[in-house]
């Protein structure tokens, strides 16, 4: 194909498409006439036929009506942040967006299941999240004094459940959990630069040289304090607890006190000659001894 | 020419204003194109009613892509030609069939046309002809083709719907319509249409 005839065959088509009749056109390319016309019949007679594809009104209309509510619906879509964007950064902005949203909604969603499970008790669903946020928060780098506290912080947690269950009368889970409290403690302890031994004769008390004087004393305190509250909610549950439990109960917050009261008198005491005294009571219930 | 420039300077105008919200901007568009876009529709789909339900996917696809669109050369008329191609070519594998001729349409040639053909006098066509015709052609040659002459496009609006330079578009406009000339004349057996390719 000649590039003049190239040229005359789409200037004819071009106009074909416009509405000028097949015989103008060849009269403007006289010499290509001849392969001109057959060519130029064959475009006509597909734009003819296309003239018979016509939109049924009906359907035009129907459709009309569906995209004007798209466009009334798109009109009052709030705008989004990244479509003020520069163009370039389109296709990274939306991406983003959508990582970010994921990020936060994640975030959002531990943080709330992790304050869920503040409460829970072993055998209850959330009770994983919350051993799991305490094994993360135990790898974290802390100093001797911080994790002496932590340890002291994570006895009271699980002083906290062994009151639940017991109230709920799940004394095996109960036993678990105490044996954890001790654990916790003597971790806080031994952090805290005291080694402390169930028996009176194993018993050994050093100075809490490692965290220093001050840090010692804001840690024995602490400990103090939180034998109270454990106490006072022990106290609390033994007097609600119905009496065929209540002495199972009684031995079980004496035994996890015992570790509370050896750990606090060890540190207060300087001597290594002093010896704790293990015989204390719980007075609120009238059983203690 | 002029008259083209100046049309696509209103067109402009238009999506500018439908980007920016305007309502009555998008009616604008729907009236100026919709009729074109069916043709289009009905030619590569051979169904009225699917031509119908595609057409109105076509306009939605386009307002949910407006804000996409910009103005770096190529014409609107283009970019909406191409969202109808792909919608077309989405609707043959979503529903995993090849689009075929619809038999009511479909007649074969007569020998009456041929003889028409010979003395170069006025034939027409019915539009299952010439969709059973262009069955024959390659996707590309009949892309332009449809483009051309069932949708009225220019050269160049023609090739940036299908991607390709105008003088490509040309050889493929030529070379469509000597083979439909061919097929006018010699008429072959049925042609089954093979799925498009994406432009």
């Amino acid at each position: 194909m000649s590039q003049e005839f190239s040229e005359a065959l789409n200037d004819c088509l071009d106009r074909l498409v416009k509405g000028e009749d097949i015989h103008e056109c060849l009269r403007r390319y006289p010499q290509q006439a001849g392969e001109l016309e057959p060519l130029l019949h064959v475009a006509l007679a597909t734009i003819n036929a296309a003239e018979e594809a016509k939109p049924d009104p009906q359907a035009k209309a129907r459709n009309f009506l569906r995209f004007s509510q798209a466009v009334q619906q798109r009109s009052t879509r709030p705008e989004r942040w990244w479509s003020r964007l520069p163009i370039r950064w389109l296709p990274v902005a939306r991406p983003v967006a959508v990582g970010l949203a994921s990020i936060v909604i994640f975030v959002m969603g531990a943080g709330v299941a992790t304050a869920a499970s503040s409460d829970s008790v072993p055998g209850e669903p959330l009770y994983w999240v919350k051993t799991t946020k305490e094994n993360v928060e135990g790898r974290l780098p802390r100093s001797d004094d911080g994790r002496a506290n932590f340890e002291a912080g994570l006895a009271q947690a699980r002083g906290k459940e062994l009151n639940i269950l017991i109230g709920r009368g799940q004394f095996t889970r109960a036993d678990i959990i105490r044996r954890r409290m001790n654990d916790h403690l003597s971790r806080s302890a031994r952090y805290a630069g005291v080694t402390v031994s169930v028996s009176p004769v194993e018993m050994l008390f050093r100075s809490p040289t490692v965290i220093g004087q001050t840090r010692s004393e804001r840690l024995v305190k602490r400990l103090e304090q939180d034998r109270e509250v454990f106490r006072a909610k022990a106290r609390h549950l033994l007097a609600e607890i119905n009496p065929q439990d209540r002495r199972r109960a009684e031995q079980f917050f004496r035994r996890a006190e015992l570790r509370y009261w050896m750990l606090i008198h060890a540190m207060k005491s300087n001597s290594p000659d002093s010896r704790p005294h293990l015989v204390f009571r719980i007075r609120s219930s009238g059983h203690g001894r | 020419m002029e008259e083209k420039q100046a049309n696509r300077e209103i067109v402009d105008d238009v999506v500018r204003r439908a980007q920016a919200g305007d309502q009555l901007a998008f009616a604008d568009l729907y009236e100026r194109y919709y009729d074109q876009i069916f043709r289009y529709v009905s030619f590569k789909c051979g169904n009225r009613l699917e031509a119908e339900d595609l057409t109105g996917e076509v306009f939605l696809r386009m307002l949910e892509s407006i804000d996409k669109f910009k103005f770096q050369g190529f014409p609107f008329t283009s970019w909406l030609y191409r969202i109808a191609h792909n919608l077309v070519v989405d609707n043959f594998r979503r529903k995993g069939r090849k689009p075929t001729v619809p038999l009511d349409k479909v007649l074969h040639f007569s020998s009456e046309k041929d003889g028409e053909m010979e003395n170069q006098a006025q034939i027409s066509w019915s539009m299952g002809e010439v969709v059973e015709a262009m069955s024959s052609l390659t996707d590309l040659q009949r892309e332009v083709i449809t483009l051309r002459f069932v949708a009225g496009l220019s050269i160049a609006e023609t090739a940036d719907a299908v991607g390709r330079k105008e003088n490509a578009v040309k050889a493929l406009q030529h070379a469509g319509i000597r083979k439909l000339r061919n097929l006018m004349t010699h008429p072959g057996p049925f042609a089954v249409v093979t799925p498009e390719p994406e432009l």
